[in-house]
Protein backbone atom coordinates (compact mmCIF):
# COMPACT_ATOMS: atom_id res chain seq x y z
CA UNK A 1 0.00 0.00 0.00
CA UNK A 2 1.29 3.47 -0.86
CA UNK A 3 1.41 5.97 2.00
CA UNK A 4 -0.92 8.16 -0.07
CA UNK A 5 -3.54 5.37 0.23
CA UNK A 6 -3.60 5.65 4.01
CA UNK A 7 -6.71 6.83 5.80
CA UNK A 8 -6.80 9.78 8.22
CA UNK A 9 -6.84 7.40 11.17
CA UNK A 10 -3.91 5.31 9.86
CA UNK A 11 -1.80 8.33 8.94
CA UNK A 12 -2.46 10.08 12.21
CA UNK A 13 -1.15 7.04 14.09
CA UNK A 14 2.03 6.96 11.99
CA UNK A 15 2.59 10.70 12.44
CA UNK A 16 2.18 10.55 16.20
CA UNK A 17 4.60 7.59 16.39
CA UNK A 18 7.01 9.58 14.18
CA UNK A 19 7.10 6.75 11.62
CA UNK A 20 6.36 9.37 8.99
CA UNK A 21 6.60 13.14 8.95
CA UNK A 22 3.90 15.43 7.65
CA UNK A 23 6.47 17.06 5.36
CA UNK A 24 7.39 13.69 3.81
CA UNK A 25 3.82 12.68 3.10
CA UNK A 26 2.87 16.17 1.90
CA UNK A 27 5.70 15.99 -0.66
CA UNK A 28 4.47 12.58 -1.77
CA UNK A 29 1.00 13.99 -2.35
CA UNK A 30 2.37 16.99 -4.23
CA UNK A 31 4.35 14.66 -6.50
CA UNK A 32 1.32 12.46 -7.08
CA UNK A 33 -0.85 15.50 -7.88
CA UNK A 34 1.74 16.73 -10.38
CA UNK A 35 1.71 13.32 -12.07
CA UNK A 36 -2.04 12.62 -12.12
CA UNK A 37 -3.88 15.94 -12.03
CA UNK A 38 -3.33 16.70 -15.76
CA UNK A 39 -5.22 13.47 -16.54
CA UNK A 40 -7.96 13.78 -13.89
CA UNK A 41 -8.48 17.56 -13.51
CA UNK A 42 -9.31 17.27 -9.80
CA UNK A 43 -7.45 20.40 -8.64
CA UNK A 44 -7.96 24.01 -9.71
CA UNK A 45 -5.23 25.34 -7.41
CA UNK A 46 -2.36 23.50 -5.78
CA UNK A 47 -0.57 25.47 -3.05
CA UNK A 48 2.73 23.67 -2.41
CA UNK A 49 4.39 26.52 -0.42
CA UNK A 50 1.39 26.86 1.89
CA UNK A 51 1.13 23.08 2.25
CA UNK A 52 4.79 22.54 3.11
CA UNK A 53 4.80 25.40 5.61
CA UNK A 54 1.75 23.91 7.33
CA UNK A 55 3.33 20.45 7.26
CA UNK A 56 6.55 21.70 8.83
CA UNK A 57 4.58 23.51 11.53
CA UNK A 58 2.70 20.29 12.29
CA UNK A 59 5.98 18.33 12.47
CA UNK A 60 7.45 20.88 14.89
CA UNK A 61 4.43 20.66 17.14
CA UNK A 62 4.65 16.87 17.24
CA UNK A 63 8.41 16.96 17.84
CA UNK A 64 7.86 19.30 20.83
CA UNK A 65 5.33 16.88 22.24
CA UNK A 66 2.45 19.37 21.95
CA UNK A 67 -1.03 17.96 22.31
CA UNK A 68 -2.18 17.12 18.80
CA UNK A 69 -5.40 15.85 17.26
CA UNK A 70 -6.31 13.29 14.60
CA UNK A 71 -5.96 15.83 11.77
CA UNK A 72 -2.59 17.32 12.77
CA UNK A 73 -0.22 17.04 9.84
CA UNK A 74 -2.83 15.32 7.63
CA UNK A 75 -2.90 16.55 4.01
CA UNK A 76 -6.41 17.48 2.90
CA UNK A 77 -7.92 19.54 0.10
CA UNK A 78 -11.06 21.66 -0.07
CA UNK A 79 -13.73 22.11 -2.71
CA UNK A 80 -13.06 25.50 -4.29
CA UNK A 81 -16.27 26.86 -2.77
CA UNK A 82 -14.65 27.21 0.66
CA UNK A 83 -13.13 30.56 1.55
CA UNK A 84 -9.40 30.18 2.24
CA UNK A 85 -7.38 33.24 3.22
CA UNK A 86 -4.64 34.04 0.73
CA UNK A 87 -5.51 31.06 -1.51
CA UNK A 88 -7.42 31.59 -4.77
CA UNK A 89 -11.09 30.71 -4.40
CA UNK A 90 -12.90 30.58 -7.73
CA UNK A 91 -16.06 28.43 -7.29
CA UNK A 92 -14.94 27.17 -10.72
CA UNK A 93 -16.27 30.40 -12.23
CA UNK A 94 -14.67 33.01 -14.48
CA UNK A 95 -16.42 35.68 -12.44
CA UNK A 96 -14.17 34.80 -9.48
CA UNK A 97 -11.11 33.68 -11.40
CA UNK A 98 -8.95 36.27 -9.64
CA UNK A 99 -10.59 36.25 -6.20
CA UNK A 100 -8.16 35.71 -3.32
CA UNK A 101 -10.11 35.90 -0.05
CA UNK A 102 -8.81 38.22 2.67
CA UNK A 103 -10.24 36.00 5.39
CA UNK A 104 -10.71 32.35 6.32
CA UNK A 105 -14.17 30.84 6.49
CA UNK A 106 -15.03 28.82 9.57
CA UNK A 107 -14.37 25.44 7.86
CA UNK A 108 -10.91 26.51 6.74
CA UNK A 109 -10.20 27.97 10.19
CA UNK A 110 -11.37 24.91 12.13
CA UNK A 111 -9.25 22.63 9.93
CA UNK A 112 -6.23 24.96 10.32
CA UNK A 113 -6.66 24.99 14.08
CA UNK A 114 -6.79 21.19 13.99
CA UNK A 115 -3.41 21.22 12.22
CA UNK A 116 -4.58 19.86 8.87
CA UNK A 117 -2.37 20.63 5.85
CA UNK A 118 -4.06 22.30 2.87
CA UNK A 119 -2.81 20.84 -0.42
CA UNK A 120 -5.05 22.95 -2.63
CA UNK A 121 -8.55 23.74 -3.91
CA UNK A 122 -10.60 21.23 -5.78
CA UNK A 123 -12.57 21.47 -8.99
CA UNK A 124 -16.35 21.56 -8.96
CA UNK A 125 -19.35 22.47 -11.04
CA UNK A 126 -19.55 26.27 -11.20
CA UNK A 127 -21.11 27.67 -8.02
CA UNK A 128 -22.04 24.07 -7.10
CA UNK A 129 -24.65 23.91 -9.86
CA UNK A 130 -24.30 20.59 -11.61
CA UNK A 131 -24.22 16.82 -11.19
CA UNK A 132 -21.29 15.84 -13.39
CA UNK A 133 -18.45 18.36 -12.87
CA UNK A 134 -18.72 19.22 -16.57
CA UNK A 135 -19.80 22.81 -15.82
CA UNK A 136 -16.50 24.16 -14.55
CA UNK A 137 -14.69 27.10 -16.13
CA UNK A 138 -11.46 25.25 -15.28
CA UNK A 139 -11.92 21.99 -17.13
CA UNK A 140 -13.85 18.76 -16.64
CA UNK A 141 -13.02 16.32 -13.88
CA UNK A 142 -12.70 12.65 -14.84
CA UNK A 143 -13.84 9.63 -12.91
CA UNK A 144 -10.63 7.93 -11.67
CA UNK A 145 -12.24 4.48 -12.15
CA UNK A 146 -13.05 5.18 -15.81
CA UNK A 147 -11.74 8.45 -17.26
CA UNK A 148 -14.37 8.52 -20.02
CA UNK A 149 -17.06 8.86 -17.33
CA UNK A 150 -18.13 11.66 -15.04
CA UNK A 151 -17.10 11.65 -11.38
CA UNK A 152 -20.46 13.11 -10.42
CA UNK A 153 -20.95 16.64 -9.15
CA UNK A 154 -20.89 19.20 -8.00
CA UNK A 155 -18.10 18.08 -5.62
CA UNK A 156 -16.51 16.06 -8.43
CA UNK A 157 -12.98 17.25 -7.79
CA UNK A 158 -13.26 16.32 -4.10
CA UNK A 159 -14.58 12.84 -4.85
CA UNK A 160 -11.98 12.22 -7.55
CA UNK A 161 -9.13 13.46 -5.35
CA UNK A 162 -10.05 11.23 -2.41
CA UNK A 163 -10.65 8.16 -4.61
CA UNK A 164 -7.40 8.71 -6.54
CA UNK A 165 -5.40 9.40 -3.35
CA UNK A 166 -4.59 12.96 -4.39
CA UNK A 167 -5.45 13.97 -0.81
CA UNK A 168 -6.31 11.96 2.29
CA UNK A 169 -9.73 13.55 2.76
CA UNK A 170 -11.75 16.50 1.57
CA UNK A 171 -14.74 18.67 2.30
CA UNK A 172 -17.54 19.04 -0.21
CA UNK A 173 -20.93 20.73 -0.20
CA UNK A 174 -24.36 19.17 -0.72
CA UNK A 175 -27.34 21.27 -1.81
CA UNK A 176 -29.17 18.64 -3.90
CA UNK A 177 -26.78 15.68 -3.59
CA UNK A 178 -23.42 17.20 -4.45
CA UNK A 179 -21.47 15.26 -1.81
CA UNK A 180 -23.34 11.97 -1.96
CA UNK A 181 -23.70 11.68 -5.73
CA UNK A 182 -19.99 12.06 -6.59
CA UNK A 183 -19.06 9.98 -3.53
CA UNK A 184 -21.23 7.19 -4.93
CA UNK A 185 -19.78 7.48 -8.44
CA UNK A 186 -16.19 7.48 -7.14
CA UNK A 187 -16.60 4.73 -4.54
CA UNK A 188 -15.93 6.79 -1.41
CA UNK A 189 -17.79 7.90 1.73
CA UNK A 190 -19.57 11.25 1.91
CA UNK A 191 -21.88 12.79 4.44
CA UNK A 192 -24.44 15.54 4.10
CA UNK A 193 -25.16 16.61 7.70
CA UNK A 194 -28.46 17.89 9.08
CA UNK A 195 -29.16 21.41 7.85
CA UNK A 196 -27.51 23.75 10.34
CA UNK A 197 -25.19 21.12 11.87
CA UNK A 198 -22.22 22.61 10.01
CA UNK A 199 -21.89 26.36 9.50
CA UNK A 200 -22.36 27.93 6.10
CA UNK A 201 -20.09 30.87 6.93
CA UNK A 202 -17.07 30.49 4.68
CA UNK A 203 -18.91 28.50 2.03
CA UNK A 204 -19.92 30.55 -1.02
CA UNK A 205 -23.71 30.56 -1.04
CA UNK A 206 -25.75 28.74 -3.68
CA UNK A 207 -29.15 27.99 -2.06
CA UNK A 208 -29.26 29.15 1.52
CA UNK A 209 -32.05 26.90 2.80
CA UNK A 210 -30.40 23.78 1.31
CA UNK A 211 -26.58 24.19 1.39
CA UNK A 212 -24.54 22.06 3.79
CA UNK A 213 -20.81 21.31 3.99
CA UNK A 214 -19.67 17.79 4.76
CA UNK A 215 -16.71 15.39 4.74
CA UNK A 216 -15.67 13.20 1.80
CA UNK A 217 -13.34 10.42 2.85
CA UNK A 218 -12.15 6.87 2.20
CA UNK A 219 -13.78 5.42 5.32
CA UNK A 220 -16.66 5.99 7.72
CA UNK A 221 -14.20 6.55 10.60
CA UNK A 222 -12.43 9.31 8.68
CA UNK A 223 -15.83 10.89 7.94
CA UNK A 224 -16.67 10.91 11.64
CA UNK A 225 -13.26 12.43 12.48
CA UNK A 226 -13.75 15.26 10.02
CA UNK A 227 -17.33 15.94 11.10
CA UNK A 228 -16.11 16.17 14.72
CA UNK A 229 -13.85 19.01 13.57
CA UNK A 230 -16.20 21.06 11.40
CA UNK A 231 -19.58 20.59 13.13
CA UNK A 232 -20.94 22.93 15.75
CA UNK A 233 -22.43 26.33 16.37
CA UNK A 234 -20.97 29.35 14.59
CA UNK A 235 -22.22 32.80 15.60
CA UNK A 236 -21.39 34.01 12.08
CA UNK A 237 -24.20 31.82 10.62
CA UNK A 238 -27.67 32.63 11.92
CA UNK A 239 -28.95 29.21 10.77
CA UNK A 240 -26.19 27.33 12.59
CA UNK A 241 -27.69 25.07 15.28
CA UNK A 242 -26.66 26.00 18.80
CA UNK A 243 -26.68 22.42 20.05
CA UNK A 244 -23.90 20.18 21.44
CA UNK A 245 -21.82 18.09 19.04
CA UNK A 246 -21.41 14.48 20.18
CA UNK A 247 -18.16 12.62 19.61
CA UNK A 248 -19.07 10.91 16.35
CA UNK A 249 -16.25 8.35 16.51
CA UNK A 250 -17.85 7.09 19.73
CA UNK A 251 -20.72 5.62 17.66
CA UNK A 252 -18.40 3.39 15.62
CA UNK A 253 -18.51 -0.25 16.64
CA UNK A 254 -21.95 -0.07 18.26
CA UNK A 255 -24.13 -2.98 17.24
CA UNK A 256 -26.99 -2.59 14.76
CA UNK A 257 -28.96 -5.59 16.10
CA UNK A 258 -32.56 -4.54 16.62
CA UNK A 259 -32.32 -1.33 14.56
CA UNK A 260 -35.01 -0.90 11.91
CA UNK A 261 -33.95 0.03 8.38
CA UNK A 262 -36.62 1.33 6.04
CA UNK A 263 -36.49 0.59 2.31
CA UNK A 264 -38.52 3.28 0.50
CA UNK A 265 -40.36 1.63 -2.38
CA UNK A 266 -40.10 4.69 -4.63
CA UNK A 267 -36.31 4.29 -4.69
CA UNK A 268 -36.42 0.76 -6.12
CA UNK A 269 -38.72 1.28 -9.10
CA UNK A 270 -38.35 0.21 -12.70
CA UNK A 271 -35.97 2.64 -14.29
CA UNK A 272 -33.33 2.19 -11.59
CA UNK A 273 -30.38 0.28 -13.02
CA UNK A 274 -30.82 -3.39 -11.95
CA UNK A 275 -27.18 -3.63 -10.82
CA UNK A 276 -27.75 -0.65 -8.48
CA UNK A 277 -30.94 -2.13 -7.00
CA UNK A 278 -29.24 -5.49 -6.60
CA UNK A 279 -26.22 -3.99 -4.80
CA UNK A 280 -28.39 -2.06 -2.32
CA UNK A 281 -30.67 -5.06 -1.68
CA UNK A 282 -27.55 -7.18 -1.06
CA UNK A 283 -26.44 -4.53 1.43
CA UNK A 284 -29.81 -4.79 3.19
CA UNK A 285 -29.20 -8.54 3.58
CA UNK A 286 -25.86 -7.81 5.24
CA UNK A 287 -27.78 -5.70 7.75
CA UNK A 288 -30.29 -8.52 8.28
CA UNK A 289 -27.42 -10.90 8.98
CA UNK A 290 -26.24 -8.43 11.65
CA UNK A 291 -29.66 -8.50 13.31
CA UNK A 292 -31.19 -5.34 11.87
CA UNK A 293 -34.83 -5.48 10.80
CA UNK A 294 -35.93 -4.39 7.33
CA UNK A 295 -39.17 -2.45 6.99
CA UNK A 296 -40.90 -1.39 3.78
CA UNK A 297 -41.87 2.28 3.79
CA UNK A 298 -43.21 4.73 1.27
CA UNK A 299 -42.25 8.31 0.40
CA UNK A 300 -45.19 9.02 -1.90
CA UNK A 301 -44.15 12.49 -3.10
CA UNK A 302 -40.66 11.45 -4.23
CA UNK A 303 -41.37 12.15 -7.90
CA UNK A 304 -42.18 15.78 -7.14
CA UNK A 305 -38.85 16.42 -5.41
CA UNK A 306 -36.82 17.26 -8.53
CA UNK A 307 -39.33 19.82 -9.90
CA UNK A 308 -39.67 21.31 -6.41
CA UNK A 309 -35.92 21.64 -6.10
CA UNK A 310 -35.52 23.17 -9.55
CA UNK A 311 -37.81 25.98 -8.51
CA UNK A 312 -36.49 26.60 -4.99
CA UNK A 313 -32.74 26.18 -5.60
CA UNK A 314 -32.52 28.46 -8.67
CA UNK A 315 -34.72 31.02 -6.87
CA UNK A 316 -32.33 31.14 -3.93
CA UNK A 317 -29.32 31.05 -6.27
CA UNK A 318 -30.59 34.02 -8.27
CA UNK A 319 -30.69 36.02 -5.04
CA UNK A 320 -27.29 34.82 -3.81
CA UNK A 321 -25.55 35.44 -7.12
CA UNK A 322 -26.89 39.00 -7.43
CA UNK A 323 -23.80 40.10 -5.47
CA UNK A 324 -21.53 39.28 -8.44
CA UNK A 325 -21.87 42.64 -10.13
CA UNK A 326 -18.26 43.53 -10.99
CA UNK A 327 -18.15 46.38 -8.47
CA UNK A 328 -16.12 45.28 -5.46
CA UNK A 329 -14.27 42.13 -6.60
CA UNK A 330 -14.19 39.54 -9.35
CA UNK A 331 -14.52 40.07 -13.07
CA UNK A 332 -15.50 43.55 -14.28
CA UNK A 333 -16.25 44.41 -17.88
CA UNK A 334 -15.17 47.98 -18.76
CA UNK A 335 -18.34 49.82 -19.65
CA UNK A 336 -19.41 53.47 -19.84
CA UNK A 337 -22.62 53.13 -17.80
CA UNK A 338 -23.46 51.19 -14.67
CA UNK A 339 -26.25 48.97 -16.01
CA UNK A 340 -24.06 47.87 -18.94
CA UNK A 341 -21.27 47.15 -16.46
CA UNK A 342 -23.59 44.88 -14.47
CA UNK A 343 -24.96 43.11 -17.55
CA UNK A 344 -21.67 42.56 -19.35
CA UNK A 345 -19.69 41.59 -16.23
CA UNK A 346 -22.27 39.00 -15.26
CA UNK A 347 -22.87 37.64 -18.76
CA UNK A 348 -19.14 37.36 -19.44
CA UNK A 349 -18.41 35.88 -16.01
CA UNK A 350 -21.10 33.22 -15.56
CA UNK A 351 -21.13 29.87 -17.38
CA UNK A 352 -24.16 28.37 -19.17
CA UNK A 353 -25.68 26.29 -16.35
CA UNK A 354 -25.37 29.08 -13.78
CA UNK A 355 -26.88 31.50 -16.31
CA UNK A 356 -29.82 29.18 -16.93
CA UNK A 357 -30.50 28.80 -13.22
CA UNK A 358 -30.32 32.54 -12.60
CA UNK A 359 -32.91 33.03 -15.36
CA UNK A 360 -35.16 30.31 -13.90
CA UNK A 361 -34.79 31.63 -10.37
CA UNK A 362 -35.47 35.23 -11.33
CA UNK A 363 -38.57 34.13 -13.25
CA UNK A 364 -40.13 32.04 -10.46
CA UNK A 365 -39.70 34.88 -7.98
CA UNK A 366 -41.04 37.58 -10.28
CA UNK A 367 -44.38 39.31 -9.87
CA UNK A 368 -47.24 37.31 -11.34
CA UNK A 369 -45.35 34.00 -11.20
CA UNK A 370 -44.27 33.83 -7.55
CA UNK A 371 -47.45 32.09 -6.30
CA UNK A 372 -47.72 29.58 -9.14
CA UNK A 373 -44.10 28.52 -8.92
CA UNK A 374 -42.12 29.46 -5.81
CA UNK A 375 -44.92 29.46 -3.22
CA UNK A 376 -46.34 26.23 -4.65
CA UNK A 377 -42.88 24.60 -4.51
CA UNK A 378 -42.51 25.58 -0.86
CA UNK A 379 -45.85 23.90 -0.13
CA UNK A 380 -44.79 20.72 -1.92
CA UNK A 381 -41.61 20.87 0.16
CA UNK A 382 -43.90 20.48 3.20
CA UNK A 383 -45.34 17.28 1.69
CA UNK A 384 -41.87 15.87 1.00
CA UNK A 385 -40.68 16.67 4.51
CA UNK A 386 -43.81 15.07 6.01
CA UNK A 387 -43.23 11.89 3.96
CA UNK A 388 -39.93 11.42 5.82
CA UNK A 389 -41.43 12.22 9.24
CA UNK A 390 -44.04 9.54 8.68
CA UNK A 391 -41.46 7.00 7.46
CA UNK A 392 -39.35 7.59 10.57
CA UNK A 393 -42.28 6.52 12.74
CA UNK A 394 -41.60 3.01 11.43
CA UNK A 395 -37.79 2.89 11.23
CA UNK A 396 -34.55 4.30 12.62
CA UNK A 397 -33.01 5.11 9.25
CA UNK A 398 -33.67 4.62 5.57
CA UNK A 399 -31.48 2.61 3.19
CA UNK A 400 -31.58 3.57 -0.48
CA UNK A 401 -29.48 3.95 -3.61
CA UNK A 402 -27.71 7.29 -4.11
CA UNK A 403 -28.07 7.35 -7.89
CA UNK A 404 -30.38 5.55 -10.31
CA UNK A 405 -27.41 4.30 -12.32
CA UNK A 406 -23.59 4.25 -12.19
CA UNK A 407 -21.55 7.15 -13.61
CA UNK A 408 -22.62 8.12 -17.13
CA UNK A 409 -20.23 9.04 -19.93
CA UNK A 410 -18.74 12.51 -20.33
CA UNK A 411 -20.89 14.65 -22.59
CA UNK A 412 -23.88 12.30 -22.43
CA UNK A 413 -26.29 14.68 -20.64
CA UNK A 414 -24.69 18.07 -20.98
CA UNK A 415 -27.24 19.33 -23.53
CA UNK A 416 -30.31 17.90 -21.78
CA UNK A 417 -30.98 19.74 -18.53
CA UNK A 418 -33.95 17.56 -17.49
CA UNK A 419 -32.03 14.33 -17.94
CA UNK A 420 -29.12 15.84 -15.99
CA UNK A 421 -31.43 17.05 -13.20
CA UNK A 422 -33.04 13.61 -12.86
CA UNK A 423 -29.63 12.20 -11.83
CA UNK A 424 -30.35 13.66 -8.39
CA UNK A 425 -33.77 12.07 -7.99
CA UNK A 426 -32.75 10.14 -4.85
CA UNK A 427 -30.57 12.78 -3.24
CA UNK A 428 -32.69 15.94 -3.58
CA UNK A 429 -35.55 14.89 -1.23
CA UNK A 430 -33.07 14.68 1.66
CA UNK A 431 -31.96 18.30 1.15
CA UNK A 432 -35.53 19.54 0.90
CA UNK A 433 -36.26 17.85 4.23
CA UNK A 434 -33.02 19.10 5.86
CA UNK A 435 -32.03 15.58 6.92
CA UNK A 436 -28.59 13.98 7.33
CA UNK A 437 -27.48 11.26 4.93
CA UNK A 438 -24.35 9.14 4.64
CA UNK A 439 -23.25 7.71 1.28
CA UNK A 440 -20.90 4.74 1.19
CA UNK A 441 -19.76 2.24 -1.43
CA UNK A 442 -21.72 -1.02 -1.75
CA UNK A 443 -20.54 -2.60 -4.98
CA UNK A 444 -19.48 -2.22 -8.58
CA UNK A 445 -21.27 -2.50 -11.89
CA UNK A 446 -20.13 -5.33 -14.15
CA UNK A 447 -17.31 -4.83 -16.59
CA UNK A 448 -18.51 -3.91 -20.04
CA UNK A 449 -16.95 -3.29 -23.43
CA UNK A 450 -15.94 0.32 -23.31
CA UNK A 451 -15.55 0.74 -19.58
CA UNK A 452 -14.28 -1.01 -16.48
CA UNK A 453 -16.50 -1.68 -13.45
CA UNK A 454 -17.99 1.48 -11.95
CA UNK A 455 -18.69 2.09 -8.25
CA UNK A 456 -22.20 1.83 -6.83
CA UNK A 457 -23.13 3.71 -3.66
CA UNK A 458 -25.90 3.46 -1.09
CA UNK A 459 -27.12 6.09 1.31
CA UNK A 460 -28.39 5.93 4.87
CA UNK A 461 -30.86 8.72 5.63
CA UNK A 462 -31.64 9.63 9.22
CA UNK A 463 -33.75 11.82 11.45
CA UNK A 464 -32.45 15.34 12.15
CA UNK A 465 -29.19 15.28 14.13
CA UNK A 466 -28.81 11.49 13.85
CA UNK A 467 -25.35 11.63 12.25
CA UNK A 468 -23.99 9.41 15.02
CA UNK A 469 -26.55 6.69 14.30
CA UNK A 470 -25.77 6.90 10.59
CA UNK A 471 -22.06 6.44 11.32
CA UNK A 472 -22.92 3.49 13.57
CA UNK A 473 -24.98 1.82 10.84
CA UNK A 474 -22.54 2.69 8.03
CA UNK A 475 -19.50 1.46 9.97
CA UNK A 476 -21.18 -1.87 10.72
CA UNK A 477 -21.66 -2.52 6.99
CA UNK A 478 -18.18 -1.30 6.12
CA UNK A 479 -16.56 -3.71 8.56
CA UNK A 480 -18.40 -6.64 6.94
CA UNK A 481 -17.37 -5.72 3.38
CA UNK A 482 -14.27 -4.72 1.43
CA UNK A 483 -15.57 -2.08 -1.01
CA UNK A 484 -13.83 0.73 0.89
CA UNK A 485 -10.45 -0.98 0.41
CA UNK A 486 -10.57 -0.91 -3.38
CA UNK A 487 -8.56 1.74 -5.24
CA UNK A 488 -8.57 2.65 -8.93
CA UNK A 489 -5.41 1.71 -10.80
CA UNK A 490 -3.79 4.90 -12.04
CA UNK B 1 -54.53 23.00 -29.46
CA UNK B 2 -51.36 23.57 -31.47
CA UNK B 3 -52.19 27.28 -31.87
CA UNK B 4 -52.72 27.61 -28.14
CA UNK B 5 -49.41 25.88 -27.46
CA UNK B 6 -47.63 28.27 -29.83
CA UNK B 7 -49.23 31.28 -28.10
CA UNK B 8 -48.19 29.95 -24.70
CA UNK B 9 -44.66 29.32 -25.95
CA UNK B 10 -44.50 32.87 -27.40
CA UNK B 11 -45.74 34.45 -24.19
CA UNK B 12 -43.23 32.45 -22.23
CA UNK B 13 -40.40 33.60 -24.54
CA UNK B 14 -41.35 37.27 -24.06
CA UNK B 15 -41.47 36.86 -20.33
CA UNK B 16 -38.14 35.07 -20.25
CA UNK B 17 -36.57 37.87 -22.26
CA UNK B 18 -37.82 40.39 -19.68
CA UNK B 19 -36.49 38.11 -16.94
CA UNK B 20 -33.04 38.14 -18.54
CA UNK B 21 -33.03 41.94 -18.31
CA UNK B 22 -34.18 41.80 -14.66
CA UNK B 23 -31.34 39.40 -13.88
CA UNK B 24 -28.86 41.90 -15.33
CA UNK B 25 -27.76 39.62 -18.15
CA UNK B 26 -27.44 40.35 -21.86
CA UNK B 27 -27.28 38.05 -24.90
CA UNK B 28 -27.08 38.06 -28.66
CA UNK B 29 -30.36 37.01 -30.38
CA UNK B 30 -29.14 33.43 -30.95
CA UNK B 31 -27.90 33.10 -27.35
CA UNK B 32 -31.22 34.42 -26.12
CA UNK B 33 -33.11 31.86 -28.21
CA UNK B 34 -30.91 29.14 -26.71
CA UNK B 35 -31.75 30.18 -23.15
CA UNK B 36 -35.44 30.68 -23.98
CA UNK B 37 -35.58 27.12 -25.30
CA UNK B 38 -33.77 25.63 -22.30
CA UNK B 39 -35.68 27.65 -19.72
CA UNK B 40 -39.02 26.84 -21.37
CA UNK B 41 -38.24 23.12 -21.19
CA UNK B 42 -37.40 23.29 -17.51
CA UNK B 43 -40.44 25.43 -16.68
CA UNK B 44 -42.68 22.99 -18.52
CA UNK B 45 -41.18 20.15 -16.48
CA UNK B 46 -41.51 21.86 -13.09
CA UNK B 47 -45.14 22.76 -13.85
CA UNK B 48 -45.95 19.11 -12.89
CA UNK B 49 -46.31 20.47 -9.36
CA UNK B 50 -49.67 21.77 -10.60
CA UNK B 51 -50.96 18.18 -10.27
CA UNK B 52 -50.98 18.51 -6.49
CA UNK B 53 -53.61 20.21 -4.34
CA UNK B 54 -51.60 22.69 -2.29
CA UNK B 55 -54.17 25.34 -1.29
CA UNK B 56 -54.40 24.33 2.36
CA UNK B 57 -50.72 23.53 2.89
CA UNK B 58 -48.29 25.71 4.80
CA UNK B 59 -45.15 26.54 2.84
CA UNK B 60 -41.77 25.34 4.15
CA UNK B 61 -38.99 27.88 3.70
CA UNK B 62 -36.57 26.05 5.99
CA UNK B 63 -36.86 22.33 6.76
CA UNK B 64 -35.83 22.81 10.38
CA UNK B 65 -37.35 25.59 12.41
CA UNK B 66 -35.09 28.60 12.55
CA UNK B 67 -35.38 31.56 14.89
CA UNK B 68 -34.05 35.07 14.61
CA UNK B 69 -30.46 35.09 15.82
CA UNK B 70 -29.29 38.23 17.60
CA UNK B 71 -25.98 39.38 18.96
CA UNK B 72 -25.16 42.31 21.18
CA UNK B 73 -24.80 45.60 19.33
CA UNK B 74 -21.04 46.01 19.66
CA UNK B 75 -18.78 47.67 17.13
CA UNK B 76 -16.17 45.25 15.85
CA UNK B 77 -13.16 46.24 13.75
CA UNK B 78 -12.85 45.13 10.12
CA UNK B 79 -9.15 44.24 9.84
CA UNK B 80 -9.51 43.19 6.23
CA UNK B 81 -10.58 46.63 4.93
CA UNK B 82 -7.24 47.30 3.17
CA UNK B 83 -7.17 43.80 1.62
CA UNK B 84 -10.78 44.19 0.45
CA UNK B 85 -10.01 47.48 -1.30
CA UNK B 86 -6.96 45.97 -2.97
CA UNK B 87 -9.27 43.56 -4.77
CA UNK B 88 -11.35 46.36 -6.26
CA UNK B 89 -11.46 46.28 -10.07
CA UNK B 90 -11.19 50.08 -9.93
CA UNK B 91 -10.65 52.30 -6.92
CA UNK B 92 -10.10 55.89 -5.92
CA UNK B 93 -8.31 55.90 -2.56
CA UNK B 94 -10.75 54.18 -0.18
CA UNK B 95 -13.65 54.16 -2.62
CA UNK B 96 -14.75 51.63 -5.22
CA UNK B 97 -14.83 53.49 -8.53
CA UNK B 98 -17.79 52.97 -10.87
CA UNK B 99 -19.13 54.66 -14.04
CA UNK B 100 -21.03 57.89 -13.48
CA UNK B 101 -24.57 57.26 -12.20
CA UNK B 102 -25.84 60.83 -11.93
CA UNK B 103 -26.30 62.92 -15.07
CA UNK B 104 -24.59 66.30 -15.24
CA UNK B 105 -27.00 69.24 -15.45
Amino acid sequence: MEVTDLTVAQLSEKLVKRELSSEEITRQFLNRIERLNPKLGAYITVCPDVALEMAKTADLRMAKGDRVGPLTGVPIALKDIFITKGVLTTCASNILKNYVPPFDGTHSLRLKNAGAVLLGKLNMDEFAMGSSNEFSAFGTVKNPWAVGHVPGGSSGGSACAVAASLCIASLGTDTGGSIRYPASHCGIVGMKPTYGRVTRYGMVAFASSLDQAGPMTKTVRDCAILLNTIAGFDPNDSTSLNLPVPNYTGFLGKKVCGLKLGLPKEYFVEGVNPEVSKAVIEASKVYESLGAKLVHVTLPHTRYAVPTYYIIAPAEASANLARYDGIRYGHRSKQKDLVSLYRKSRTEGFGPEVTLRIILGTFVLSSGYYDAYYLRAQKVRTLIKNDFLQAFEKCDALLAPVAPEPAFKLGERIDDPIKMYLSDIFTIPVNLAGLPALALPCGFSGERRGHPPLPIGMQLIGRPLSEGTLFQIGYAYEQETKWHLKRPSL
Amino acid sequence: MKGRENREAKVSAEVIKKTVALARLEFSPSELDHYVEKASRVLEYVATLGELATETLEPTSHALEIVNAFRSDEVRPTPQAKAILEMAPARDKDLFEVPRVIEET
